[in-house]
């Protein structure tokens, strides 16, 4: 196998050990299938009915 | 098959007109996602978000099946093949990750634009997401990856590519 195809295995590796990482401290693509937090923060500026 | 040659150059220019054009579409969305997270007026960066998901479903999802499907006839249909060729490969798997990386992302982009068409008024801080900025430069790095390996065609066969008679 090429040497590029390694580096390239490599970087694809990293990369989903990230995502990983990211997805168990609740920052990954999980936020792609739930409600984004701009959508809470709107929720912060809608008017209540007090 | 091999396609003949007229039909070839046919096949490559779609190709690249929906690669280039994924490209760019991109490289606008970068664009609206720095106008979001670095303008001071609210309405500007609520514009910003409301276009991004529109730009994502009229034009960077059409793009991205395109430049999948022009690339699969251009692999099958030339010498190259889809699987005999490390580069062509790699290449196919960047491409499938990220239309699903981007189809995925969609439904985020549909929340932040619910979000900013519901938020009349609101100041541009509460608005700001990093995200879109995020996605839309790794998208962009991906592509730029994508458009040098078929450029430079890096050698390299795969197993399969090496049982095949030499082309």
């Amino acid at each position: 196998m090429p040497r590029w195809v390694v580096a390239f295995l490599l970087t694809g590796a990293i990369l989903a050990a990230l995502l990983v990482l990211a997805l168990a401290t609740g920052h990954g693509p999980g936020r792609h299938l739930s409600a984004s937090p701009i959508t809470l923060t709107l929720v912060d500026h809608m008017p209540d009915d007090r | 098959m091999l396609m003949p040659a007229p039909v070839r150059k046919l096949g490559l220019l779609a190709h690249i007109l929906a690669s280039v054009g994924w490209l760019g579409a991109v490289l606008v969305s970068l664009g609206l996602a720095v106008v979001g997270l670095s303008a001071t007026d609210g309405d500007l960066v609520r514009s910003a978000y409301l276009v991004m998901e529109t730009l994502g479903w009229t034009t960077l999802v059409p793009l991205s099946f395109l430049s999948l499907a022009t690339g699969l006839v251009q692999a099958l249909g030339t010498r190259w093949g889809l699987l005999r060729h490390y580069w062509v490969v790699v290449k196919l798997v960047m491409n499938l990750f990220a239309m699903t990386i981007l189809l995925l992302y969609m439904r985020t982009l549909a929340a932040v634009s619910a979000a900013a068409r519901s938020a009349n008024g609101a100041d541009a801080a509460s608005l700001r997401d990093p995200s879109p900025a995020l996605h839309s430069g790794a998208a962009l790095v991906l592509l730029v990856v994508a458009a040098a390996l078929a450029v430079y065609k890096p050698p390299g066969r795969t197993r399969y590519g090496q049982r095949r008679v030499p082309t």
